[in-house]
């Protein structure tokens, strides 16, 4: 299908009638026409007269006669092509001529001087979205290789990290080097999402067959057999963490006060000592280092790595030689040559060039994926780590900004291919409060916008930041719809890490990992949400001096009294704060439990050797190694938690409507009149309008959940940072909830992060910002996140400014994150009645981005649900 | 000096109603009835209950509270307002907002607080405060009040006007506001009085003073195209004639697309509905227009359409 595109690019300016196409590559009209609309979503007719149109328009901005363009294409007369411009433009070429000259189609312009995709990134974005042919491949490998690397350690006497670091070494001595056809950036990770499918091949014709199919060999695959079912001690020491109270675990399964340590899969490793060391330079400073602190196995671990992760480049180099040699026609020499080259080098060497620094880059991440299996480890700031490479070849003439923009586009659709929440960070400010925004950083909103489909960038803004940067990316919000790139605000990340006893220069250099969770990069473990815990339990334990309303017999919470002792809405309020740190000592005493455990059973080798910290002290990156070592702590229920006691002010002790009493029998029995709860969400004023009484509710909340934290930090010495965030988890958080005074339903969903929840939202963009920056987010490093739906009709070209604007302000006013969602309420309807035409839709589901097909009916309707905010 | 007006709504975060990002004050009452309105509940400056049928959940409690006992909502879900007095019990009681008070009176120093909340906004776009109704100008001593608040606040005021007010209104408002939105419906003064129940004579008289007054190119001129009444060339060229001959107080002509989606606005008022049409303009359609309007303009003036 490739091919007949591109004739019918290069020929756009003949007839090209439908028939002589289908014929010249064998198709019957017919078939060919149904395959034509299947692939490209449009008909054949409709394709051609699209593309000229695009083409003529292009040219008419170029200054060519209207009528010159017309014949060009195939117009007879002007009148037909006036007509046919009409329809796709809306207005007739002088017209658009003339609004072009006044701005008005700022966006045609700018198309013009973006670069275009190159032939070589369509053919490589086309096989990476519309074929499978990858995607699982390979995916055993991993786990083979691992294990057979894993079983030679037997009677070595090998230390946990060595053990880890040889399964690591075991794929790199044997996984299967694959390039692509057209590749300039090689490299695979061999896994996606679906990768746990593959986890263990069982050992059965099938589980053989599959593996063989994956290369492996007859004599692998009888000893990874072997070593599954009669296991050699190799000499792993492992260790289970201490066990939990009951408190804790009943509060686990409720989804209240989830702890545990994630020790692997998010971080972003410090690239930058890759692309100027290269591993052999690495390896000599860690012989350094152990020639100080003494041998051990945790430095013979990270040498082990830092030889062997040189056999990535190597492979990928001889695998190139190879394929030049055997003459296959499939691949260009020049490709070929141009992958020689570079993997010879790199990871190996340090990166000399830009193509070479992207190169190393991706092979460094594909070994910090072997090393944590399933990953969202992210990239980091993409567009400083490489701009002083971009610099040095454009001022030497090395490569022209048009091949670092298609350089940029391999890379990007080599992360696409992984998983999909590996996450590049763009912008920001430099400890000395300018602007880190540069040519690249344009660049690369340029590749996101034209390949549209990478699902996770994101913009550190900034007061100093450059309007035309915010605008610019906003514009990409707007014409991508797929909710990337979303926004963190530099001017209350950097206080509220600083908070945290980051340095100033280390805090400025922040980045973003998976969804939203903040990283100092090559610096720190962030342990991402470690804790999970839902504030608007703390409700629930009030009414029923402890207990939960879901399973009477669970008491998770501590006994606050008797309803009737409470006079005023203070008195109430402390007991919210008595279950609010109550929680959240729960969840922090379990991540303290599992992360003594994980400080053995998960060694990083790869990850030490580039974390500032680790290699210096021989201490690994999970052994507290880090220079920055904490645990996020997600917090969620803050908007219904804050809504919910704005009811109980009102409700029972302002306007003394009801006793608390009454509203316990209430929601027991889960709102038995309607009436009253529709009283409850209408009557009270709820978070997100920009009304003080209840936003202050959310402050307070989130406040207190701080001090908490910080008390939690000094009693069980790790260091916690607050995250108002939920990610997935208010679907099972809001199903183990029973009803609340706010107005929802027992099971209902909860709100997503400190997003109002959904659909009470009605005074406009402006009182949404108002309600979300006042928030305590200069205390909350882990980011405050938000998801603000706006109707994708607002992003015309002058209502863009206005958005910047309204943008803007709110970084001023202390918001933290924010991620705009652009997809209308009828497409979202309609989508979920008729799946199959809405293939492509993406959505801003939590900090990802995510088909709205591949959803659960339940996240579905949450989304429809989110108040749309629309031009006025 | 009158420290209260009613005021229908307060809008946030609106990007339309004049420069910048604004937020629009919608004043109770009006002297007009244009056929086509689609703020009719902004009518009277009296309180009035507004009833949106399908927000009901049929829970009674408003039966239960009326003063003027069973005069409220039927099985069949229809306000029997005979009787009514806007009392508005019957909306505080209303669970699910389907019973709702339209023109509540607000103290200047209510509106004030609401309008400040968004100054940061106004500051980085250039945006502020817009009146409009309504006719905001009926309360031109309240609306006083507030511009000059606002203007000693540094926040830019726009003004949206049928001008079918006393000349001093205007004279009121005229040394706090920076930009005004001038309605213009139809040059022909009996289908005026036909179509919008009073004259132009008052209307066209107090357009061409304030174009004399107002700051240069601080007035738009608004005129909403309306299907059949003022869409036809003879009409649109007279009032593009008048246009032409005001002072330079006019910087812009916008017109407006007939909005076909009023009528629940009239439902839930209680108020029989008139439809020109079942659509909006397309784009083809208002640059028709706006190439007849152009026409007869000076170049000073720009022309656009919404």
């Amino acid at each position: 299908m490739f091919e007949i595109l591109s004739y019918i690019h290069e020929n756009i300016c003949t007839p090209l009638r439908a028939s002589d196409v289908a014929k010249r590559f064998g198709y019957s009209k017919w078939y060919f026409c149904e395959r034509f609309r299947s692939y490209t979503g449009k008909t054949y007719t409709e394709y051609v007269r699209h593309l000229r149109l695009r083409l003529a328009s292009f040219e008419i901005l170029e200054g060519k006669k209207i009528i010159d363009v017309a014949s060009k294409y195939g117009y007879d007369t002007p009148g037909g092509f006036g007509k046919a411009f009409l329809t796709e433009f809306g207005c007739l070429p002088r017209e658009y001529k003339r609004k072009a000259a006044a701005g008005q189609l700022y966006y045609e312009r700018r198309k013009l001087n973006m670069f275009p995709i190159t032939d070589r990134c369509a053919i490589l974005r086309d096989d990476a979205v519309n074929t499978k042919k990858y995607i699982n491949r390979f995916a055993v490998q991993r786990v083979v290789y691992f294990t057979l690397g894993w079983a030679e350690c037997e009677g070595k006497g090998y230390g946990n990290p060595e053990i880890w670091a040889s399964g690591i070494s075991g794929i790199l001595k044997k996984f299967t080097p694959v390039i692509v056809p057209h590749e300039l950036v090689v490299g695979f990770s061999y896994g996606d999402g679906a990768y746990h499918e593959c986890y263990s091949p069982e050992n059965t014709d099938d589980g053989r067959e599959l593996m063989r199919y994956n290369h492996i060999s007859e004599e692998d695959i009888e000893r990874f057999f072997a070593f599954r079912e009669n296991p050699i001690d190799v000499g792993w020491r492992g260790v289970a963490p201490e066990a939990f109270t009951e408190a804790e675990t009943w509060a686990q399964d409720e989804w209240t006060a989830l702890g545990a340590c994630c020790d692997s899969n998010h971080s972003v490793i410090g690239f930058e000592d890759v692309l100027k060391l290269g591993l052999e330079g690495l390896l000599a400073k860690v012989e350094e280092y152990e020639k100080k602190n003494g041998s051990c196995s945790f430095y013979n671990a990270i040498k082990m790595l830092c030889r062997d992760g040189c056999l990535i480049g190597d492979k990928y180099a001889a695998k190139a030689k190879e394929l030049l040699e055997s003459g296959n026609s499939e691949y260009s020499k020049e490709d070929l040559e141009h992958i020689i080259a570079t993997c010879s080098r790199v990871p190996r060497k340090p990166a000399e060039t830009f193509a070479e620094a992207i190169q190393s880059l991706l092979f460094a991440h594909i070994i910090s994926v072997w090393e944590d299996q399933l990953n969202a480890n992210s990239l980091g700031h993409l567009d400083q780590i490489l701009y002083p490479y971009y610099r040095h070849d454009i001022d030497n003439g090395i490569i022209t900004k048009e091949e670092a923009f298609e350089l940029i586009c391999c890379l990007w659709i080599k992360l696409y291919r992984n998983y999909d929440v590996q996450q590049s960070c763009l912008g920001g400010i430099r400890p000395d409060g300018s602007s880190m925004v540069n040519e690249l950083s344009y660049l690369m909103l340029d590749a996101t916008e034209q390949l549209e489909f990478v699902r996770c960038l994101s913009v550190r803004l900034s007061k100093n930041t450059e309007k035309a940067f915010v605008r610019r990316a906003l514009e990409v919000v707007g014409h991508l719809q797929k909710g990337v790139p979303f926004f963190f605000n530099d001017d209350v990340m950097i206080p509220a890490l600083v908070s945290k006893g980051i340095r100033y220069e280390d805090a400025c250099n922040y980045t973003e990992i998976g969804c939203v969770e903040t990283v100092i990069p090559g610096k720190s473990n962030p342990h991402a949400c470690s804790g999970i815990v839902n504030l608007l339990k703390s409700l629930e334990f009030i009414f029923t001096n402890g207990y939960s309303m879901m399973n009477p017999d669970w008491k998770i919470g501590v006994e606050t009294g008797a309803l009737d002792q409470f006079k005023n809405y203070d008195e109430f309020f402390e007991a919210v704060k008595c279950q609010i740190a109550h929680i959240i000592e729960l969840s922090c005493s379990k991540i303290k439990k599992c992360a003594d455990a994980s400080k053995i059973n998960s060694p990083r080798p790869f990850k030490s050797l580039l974390t500032e910290g680790c290699v210096e002290t021989a201490t690994d990156f999970n052994n507290q190694g880090a220079l920055y070592d904490y645990y996020q702590v997600s917090i969620g229920g803050i908007p219904n938690l804050a809504d919910s006691l704005a009811v109980i002010r009102k409700f029972v002790f302002e306007e003394k409507k009801y006793t608390l009493a009454e509203l316990k029998q209430i929601l027991e029995e889960n709102f038995p009149d309607e009436a009253v709860r529709m009283e409850f969400v209408k009557k009270a004023p709820k978070y997100g309008n920009d009304i003080a009484e209840v936003d202050q509710i959310a402050y307070a909340i989130t406040d207190y959940a701080c001090d908490v934290l910080d008390d939690m930090s000094e009693k069980f010495g790790i260091s916690y940072h607050a995250q108002p965030f939920t990610f997935l988890w208010m679907i099972p958080q809001g199903s183990c909830c029973a009803a609340s005074p706010d107005g929802r339903r027992k099971g209902e969903i909860i709100a997503y992060s400190v997003s109002p929840m959904q659909g009470r939202d009605f005074n406009g963009l402006t009182a949404l910002m108002n309600s979300i920056c006042c928030l305590p987010t200069k205390r909350t490093p882990g980011t405050t996140s938000a998801i603000v739906e706006v109707d994708p009709k607002l992003f015309t070209d002058s209502n863009i400014d206005m958005l910047t604007d309204i943008l803007l302000a709110a970084v001023e006013n202390g918001l933290s994150n924010v991620q705009y969602n652009t997809i209308d309420y009828d497409t979202l309807v309609a989508a979920q009645k008729n799946p199959e035409k809405y293939n492509n839709l993406a959505v801003r589901v939590s900090g990802f981005s995510q088909k709205f097909n591949l959803l659960s009916p339940e996240l579905q309707n949450h989304i429809i649900g989110r108040t749309k905010h629309t031009c006025l | 000096m009158s420290v209260s007006a009613p005021i229908t709504n307060i809008s946030r975060g609106s990007l339309h109603d004049g420069r910048g990002i604004r937020t629009v004050v919608y004043f109770a009452g009006c002297q007009l009835r244009c056929a086509w309105c689609h703020n009719p509940e902004t009518y009277t400056a009296a309180r009035k209950i507004l009833y949106a049928p399908i927000k009901c959940i049929k829970c009674g409690r408003c039966i239960e509270i009326c003063p003027a006992q069973h005069k409220i909502v039927g099985d069949d879900m229809i306000f029997y307002r005979d009787g009514c007095t806007s009392c508005a019990r019957c909306a505080d009681v209303c669970p699910s907002e389907a019973l709702s008070v339209c023109g509540t009176q607000m103290s200047l120093d209510e509106v004030l607080a609401e309008v400040e909340k968004d100054r940061r906004y106004y500051n980085i776009s250039g945006g502020g405060v817009t009146l409009s109704g309504g006719e905001c100008l009926l309360h031109s001593e309240f609306c006083r009040s507030l511009l000059s608040a606002c203007t000693e606040m540094k926040i830019h005021t726009t003004i949206e006007t049928a001008l079918f007010v006393p000349r001093e209104a205007i004279d009121r408002v005229l040394p706090y506001t920076n930009a005004f939105f001038a309605d213009l419906k139809l040059a022909d003064p009996i289908k005026h009085l036909a179509f919008v129940g009073q004259d132009n004579v008052k209307i066209i008289d107090n357009l061409r003073y304030l174009a004399e007054v107002a700051p240069k190119g601080s007035i738009v001129v608004r005129i909403p195209l309306i299907p059949t009444v003022n869409d036809d060339r003879a009409e649109l060229e007279s009032l593009a004639g008048i246009i032409a001959s005001l002072a330079d107080g006019v910087g812009e002509v916008e017109l407006l697309r007939y909005n076909p989606l009023a009528e629940s606005k009239y439902q839930i008022a209680g108020m029989k509905y008139h439809a020109f049409g079942d659509r909006a303009q397309r784009d083809d359609e208002m640059k028709r227009a706006v190439g007849i309007v152009r026409e007869r303009l000076p170049e000073r003036i720009s022309v656009k359409f919404r």
